[in-house]
């Protein structure tokens, strides 16, 4: 039924304001898909935990005590309140508010009150897994933690699903000799109103910036004029490129709806003295070169993680409803790599990536006017036949080939 | 009248020069003469909005806006030109603030460091927003006035995610 609304070259437009659509694709495609949860580094210690909301359930991220990271619901077993209400902080047991249940940071029940005012077989008593916080299936690459909420039969595990598009969080942990990288910085978030699949369709197009990015590109310019601009003007000023450059910047589309692009805003990193050698030697020559040098930009993991390794910044997206998405992003540190390469990736976010963005109120406003004109008419868009068959491995960012593919993995999960 | 600390007297003329600086601030963010307040501001100026509450580090640190005069001179361009397509419908914002206070003298450069509430309506569009907080103003005195250094912005809800933020509160 939902397969049919989207074909190449007419998208039915209540794909992206039907609140039926919108609730089917939580269930079929968020639940089913492996989806970022946080890293590692945010909960570091046993009992450390942190609030994430994926496909509209309240979850949380907790490291158990056997240094394993968990995910739980936060979800009290007896009258359904929240048990945990801080956004982060470390716990030895999770109890709830209101009544007091109590559970270990795998989820088991460990205490409640009362106990023998329950009879019967399923009464709940302490251990019973029928009576613990339900808890996830968690996968981590690269000590970056996804979670799967459904399991359906045939779902790959996360390195399978990642694929190709595994490499940019690669390329992140490889800035570090150690491998080691941690959140810090913050967190910076925004809220979108249009349609979570509106955000992911603009990350490779190249198509756009003279036209939406016009007021940033002509302040970056004037504010360039002066001689040597530094990197925050020469990083709005970025969209300004020609359309032809925007043509040579390689996008790859992977299975699963996964997608990068290559070339965008190169910086020149690895002459800070002994960094370079440093990763060569955990690494090798020829991957220390490509963790300095291969720059992807926007990588998407579809539907809700997107990543640009070269300034360490981690994405998450989580729809709110058929018009509202929230966006939040992280600046990963690398261990041994130099103090400047943060202070810049830091920079970075708040230039590209916070909600004061020159950059970022156009494309919002890009977004917002998609969704209006799709809530205000109802029948098909032409939302993807620019480039037909590039092959996946020759599109460009003038190319609307990593829709399609975002399309194919739509359409295979929500038709199951 | 700006609200002075036990044991300080300065010379009337001088808050007064201050009180009128702290007045043109906010009235010409309220009319939108960007250029009219950017003169407000030293060469050397900051505008900071943290992102965190009592944050005190904005380079490990990100923010909401962390901009000198340049990047605040580039925002000032993006927002009134004419294809700012986010303002397309016309922006128009109220800052009312609370009384100033004189916190401190800052004794080896000799700023003034002034505090005031403040909450901002903004009306964009289809959608009035509001934003409430504490300013907090390094005042550098000149002979005859004051220049603001810096400006910093601690939102209440600086923490929580927020719709593009595209004019300075």
């Amino acid at each position: 039924m939902f397969g049919e609304m989207v074909r190449v070259g007419a998208v039915d437009g209540r794909v992206y304001t039907s609140r039926e659509v919108f609730a089917a694709e939580i269930e079929r495609v968020f639940a089913r898909c492996w989806n970022y949860v946080g890293h590692l580094s945010e909960i570091p210690q046993p009992g450390d935990y942190r609030r994430v909301t994926v496909a509209g359930r309240p979850l949380i991220l907790i490291r158990h005590e056997d240094g394993t990271p968990r995910v739980l619901l936060n979800r009290c077993a007896h009258r359904g309140a929240a048990v945990v209400g801080r956004d982060c902080g470390r716990a030895r047991r999770l109890r709830c508010p209101y009544h007091g249940w109590t559970y270990a940071t795998d989820g088991a029940l460990k205490q409640l009150p009362l106990p023998g005012g329950y009879k019967g077989d399923d009464a709940p008593r302490c251990g019973d897994p029928a009576w613990s916080l339900e808890s996830y299936p968690v996968e981590t690459y690269r000590d970056f933690a996804f979670v799967r909420l459904e399991e359906p039969e045939k779902a790959p595990p996360l390195a399978e699903f990642l694929g190709p598009a595994g490499e940019a969080l690669d390329l992140m942990a490889d800035r570090s000799p150690t491998g080691r990288l941690s959140v810090a910085g913050g967190r910076l978030a925004i809220v979108l109103r249009c349609n979570w699949k509106v955000y992911l369709e603009n990350l490779h197009d190249g198509l756009h910036p003279p036209h939406v990015h016009e007021s940033s590109i002509s302040a970056a310019r004037a504010a360039a004029a002066g001689g040597q601009p530094p990197e925050e003007i020469r990083w709005v000023a970025a969209n300004g490129q020609p359309l032809a450059t925007f043509g040579e910047l390689e996008v790859r589309c992977h299975p699963h709806g996964h997608s990068d692009m290559s070339g965008f805003r190169k910086e020149a990193d690895g002459r800070d003295a002994g960094y370079r050698e440093a990763l060569e030697e955990a690494w090798g020559a020829k991957r220390a070169d490509r963790a300095l040098t291969r720059n992807l930009h926007n990588a998407c993991f579809y539907p809700g993680a997107s990543a640009h390794p070269q300034y360490m910044q981690m994405r998450r997206l989580t729809p709110l409803a058929p018009n509202r998405t929230l966006v939040e992003s992280w600046t990963l540190k690398a261990e041994g790599a130099p103090e400047s390469h943060f202070l810049r990736n830091v920079r970075y976010a708040n230039t590209i990536h916070s909600p004061s963005s020159l950059v970022k109120p156009d494309d919002a406003e890009a977004y917002r006017r998609v969704q209006q004109g799709l809530e205000g008419s109802p029948g098909p868009v032409s939302q993807h036949r620019r480039d037909e068959n590039p092959g996946p491995d020759t599109s460009t960012a003038l190319s609307e080939e990593y829709v399609r593919s975002q399309y194919l993995a739509w359409q295979s999960y929500m038709e199951d | 009248m700006i609200v002075l600390p036990e044991n300080l007297e300065v010379p009337s003329t001088r808050l007064e020069a201050a009180d009128r600086v702290l007045h043109l601030e906010c009235e010409y963010l309220n009319l939108g003469s960007y250029d009219q307040w950017l003169a407000l501001f030293s060469e050397d100026c900051l505008y900071w909005a943290p992102l965190a509450p009592g944050q005190d580090d904005a380079k490990s640190h990100s923010s909401l806006f962390h901009e000198n005069r340049e990047l605040m001179r580039m925002r000032i361009d993006r927002i009134t030109h004419e294809a700012a397509h986010s303002l397309a419908g016309g922006i128009r914002t109220s800052r009312t603030a609370g009384p100033a206070a004189l916190r401190e003298i800052d004794e080896e450069s000799g700023d003034w460091i002034v505090e005031r509430r403040f909450q901002m309506t903004e009306r964009q569009g289809e959608r009035t927003r509001l934003f409430a907080g504490l300013c907090t103003y390094r005042l550098r005195p000149g002979r005859e006035s004051f220049l603001i250094r810096e400006k910093r912005v601690d939102l209440i809800d600086c923490d929580q995610p927020h719709e593009p933020l595209e004019v300075f509160f």
